[in-house]
């Protein structure tokens, strides 16, 4: 079914909207959801809380990328329930989950010295980053995003973009050094 | 939380356009045209296996002196005609540890060929009469994982399925570099003489050639040699000792042996022998132990003889060698035949688009010519350069890379290969102080080099003189009867292809650079429109090919 058909479906509140999403993009927010949880049930459990989620606010809400729309929340929800359970269990963890390993890599990008003042710059943090993304080559981009927001292992990057590991890893690389000096030059202390 | 939550979820509200670009990138388990996309890319990169071939093959003739009588140094005719070779065989041996014999059954582990060829074909070698003496033993490789086995039922990548399958194919990386380690740096005087003495001063003619076969060929010649004739090539291949060179050549073996299913490098060495002649055992079991040198023993002359040592070569080679095969004789004075080859195929790491490719002018040596040209950009290059050219590094997928080294607009290829300096430059590679990371745009001739050389008047000039007299050539480690045996004839063959799926594209050179300039701020147009050098390094860092392009 079409996105458009099945945001119809929300729209007129049909609960078929949800199994007609279920049935198409179950195993992409799934992947999604497994990348950053590393373990089945809870990312099970987070694809259906996506639902439930997107029922709840579609209206009002109108996405005009259904695809994007859902797997931003299944992100988002997959993170929280990652933090809970980071926070009861902290440290120790030998399986750490590509979300994890992402994070490990992103404190190289953060200047040193800061002075975290939290949530209210998140969002002029993710404007700044904006700026850099759209100053960066479609390539370095497109690899940006699917190791930092999609959280995909550099062997999945390499194969989706028809890259070598090496390459993607000396691009991620090069991009972390690039957001590093960017996010300096801005005067973000994160 | 952490500073690097904050920039993830910072990262999680960026512009939507930027994520769905990305994300049109993606494998989905319930998109069935995004997972088809990725398993294109897949197969694309799996077809480019051929990218880029290369081969070498050399022999050595060891023959009697020119114009006497080979029946002066036969020990015993051997009762041979009706001989029906098993599979493999270890030679049998007399009291006095020399071969006399037919053969023997010990088995062993058949070679496998480029093309997939195990073992001899019986059939042939029944009707040849050609005798296997001794055959090498070729170890089982671990084979690159295929990435298309590692998906789940869902069609979800498993990493742990990959890891299973990478891990021991990874294990036997590890050894070869180790390998390659211990050989690293030991060769350089031995490449650059040789380098120098074969292909400069080619008066414009292509040359290729091979520094791993010539001194596989060379470091077991110097097992059959004894006195001066064996010390004046330990000479040339800086070896103390004879055991020192042998340990360097089963190094250099391990070092460069692949055949994995991503890149396929394989040395390959072989004995002919004369079936008049005895030889000794001890030595042709070295041979075949350090070196994985096969022997095969029969009548010289019959054209049944040449046909099998011409089969093996093509085999071992891929039939890239093909027209220089065809020239192959022996004649009934030679007394053995020593055969080493190289054939190396690897893919690009990253191809050449084929649309990409234009026509342009390739100022040959003799005379302009329009010729195909591959074209790409890369981003961050790196640039490399000299006193006396520019140059750049094509890595290939899985390992190892070709050298393009393109002399300034005032130099020669001679130029450059009188210096060390490139040399210096493969060998260190990234650590090059003289590189630069900008855009570089590649314009790289397709092309197809074959060259033929005669490496007697250059192995002479580098002072293995000796081996090639009859007086003065000591033989007696190969045979008891060793009176005159002296080398006859030393041919190298060497071939070297490349493509897109290995190399492209051409303009008029915009590379302004000369002596030690430093290269352009942010980006230069590196167009091979005019004779360059070319090095084929292995992952082990060994100079596997190197060749000059004056005519593509």
């Amino acid at each position: 079914m079409e996105d458009k058909d099945i945001l119809a479906l929300f729209l007129s509140r049909d609960e078929n909207a949800v199994r007609q999403t279920e049935l198409k993009y179950s195993g992409y927010l799934l992947t999604i959801a497994m990348n950053i949880l590393g373990n089945r049930e809870d990312s099970g459990e987070c694809v259906n809380d996506t639902y439930f989620k997107a029922w709840n606010s579609i209206p009002p809400n109108i996405p005009a990328r259904l695809r994007y729309y859902l797997g931003k929340i299944t992100r988002e929800l997959s993170i929280d329930r990652l933090r809970k359970k980071l926070s009861v269990k902290r440290g120790g963890n030998k399986n750490r989950t590509e979300y994890e390993l992402s994070l490990d890599e992103l404190e190289e990008c953060v200047p040193q010295n800061g002075t975290p003042e939290e949530a209210a710059e998140i969002s002029l943090l993710a404007e700044t980053i904006n700026l850099w993304l759209w100053s960066c080559g479609t390539e370095m981009r497109d690899v940006f995003m699917l190791r930092y927001y999609f959280c995909d292992s550099v062997k999945s990057i390499a194969a989706s973009s028809g890259m070598s590991e090496s390459k993607v890893k000396s691009m991620l690389f090069r991009a972390r050094e690039g957001l590093r000096k960017h996010l300096e030059k801005e005067g973000f202390s994160v | 939380m952490r500073k690097s939550e904050k920039l993830s979820d910072a990262i999680g509200m960026v512009d939507e356009e930027i994520v769905a670009e990305a994300d049109e990138k993606r494998i989905s388990s319930s998109d069935n045209s995004v997972k088809n996309k990725r398993r294109e890319n897949i197969i694309r990169i799996s077809a480019a296996a051929a990218a880029c071939a290369a081969v070498a093959g050399g022999v050595l003739l060891i023959g009697g002196n020119g114009g006497g009588n080979i029946s002066d140094i036969i020990d015993e005719p051997a009762a041979h005609t009706t001989t029906v070779p098993t599979a493999s065989t270890v030679p049998d041996e007399d009291a006095d540890g020399y071969v006399i014999g037919g053969p023997s059954a010990n088995t062993t582990v058949a070679p496998t060929t480029p093309d997939g060829y195990v073992g001899r074909d019986t059939d042939i070698e029944t009707e040849l009469h050609v005798e296997t003496i001794a055959e090498a033993e070729y170890p089982v490789m671990a084979q690159y994982p295929n990435e298309d086995d590692c998906f789940d039922e869902n069609g979800i990548w498993q990493d742990e399925l990959y890891k299973r399958y990478y891990e021991p194919w990874s294990e036997q990386g590890i050894e070869r570099r180790e390998a390659g380690k211990i050989i690293m740096d030991k060769q350089t005087g031995f490449v650059m003489s040789m380098s120098t003495e074969l292909l400069s001063g080619s008066d414009g003619e292509n040359r290729v050639y091979s520094p791993g076969s010539t001194y596989m060929a060379l470091a077991m010649l110097a097992e059959t040699a004894g006195g001066d004739s064996r010390y004046q090539i330990l000479d040339l291949l800086e070896a103390d000792s004879i055991e020192s060179l042998r340990e360097q050549a089963e190094n250099m073996w391990k070092a460069n042996y692949r055949n994995d299913g991503a890149t396929t490098s394989i040395l390959a060495n072989s004995l002919w022998l004369n079936e008049g002649v005895t030889f000794n055992v001890g030595t042709l079991q070295r041979l075949a132990g350090s070196y994985r040198a096969s022997s095969y023993r029969g009548d010289m002359s019959s054209e049944v003889m040449n046909a099998a040592l011409r089969d093996w070569l093509n085999k071992q080679t891929g039939g890239l060698l093909g027209d220089s095969v065809k020239n192959v004789t022996l004649d009934p004075e030679t007394v053995m035949s020593l055969c080493s080859t190289v054939y190396f195929r690897a893919k690009w790491d990253t191809v050449f688009l084929p649309s990409n490719n234009d026509t342009k002018t390739f100022h040959g040596s003799k005379g302009d010519i329009e010729t195909e040209f591959m074209n790409s950009t890369n981003e961050y290059g790196p640039y490399y350069w000299g006193e006396d050219y520019g140059a750049v590094s094509l890595a290939f997928a899985d390992g190892g890379s070709m050298w393009l080294i393109l002399p300034d607009e005032d130099k020669t290829i001679d130029d450059v290969l009188a210096s060390e300096e490139y040399l210096d430059m493969v060998n260190t590679g990234y650590g090059w102080e003289k590189s630069k990371s900008i855009i570089v745009h590649y314009s790289v001739p397709k092309f197809d080099v074959a060259s033929e050389l005669n490496l007697a008047d250059s192995l002479m000039r580098l002072g293995v003189t000796d081996i090639f007299d009859s007086t003065a050539a000591d033989f007696t480690p190969l045979s008891e009867d060793s009176d005159g045996l002296f080398v006859g004839g030393a041919k190298h063959a060497a071939r070297v292809q490349i493509d897109e799926e290995g190399c492209t594209a051409a303009a008029f050179t915009q590379m302004a650079v000369c002596g030690d300039a430093l290269p352009p701020e942010d980006e230069i147009y590196f167009t091979l429109d005019r004779p360059f050098l070319f090095v084929i390094m292995s992952d082990t860092k060994q100079p596997l090919f190197i060749g000059t392009v004056y005519e593509p």
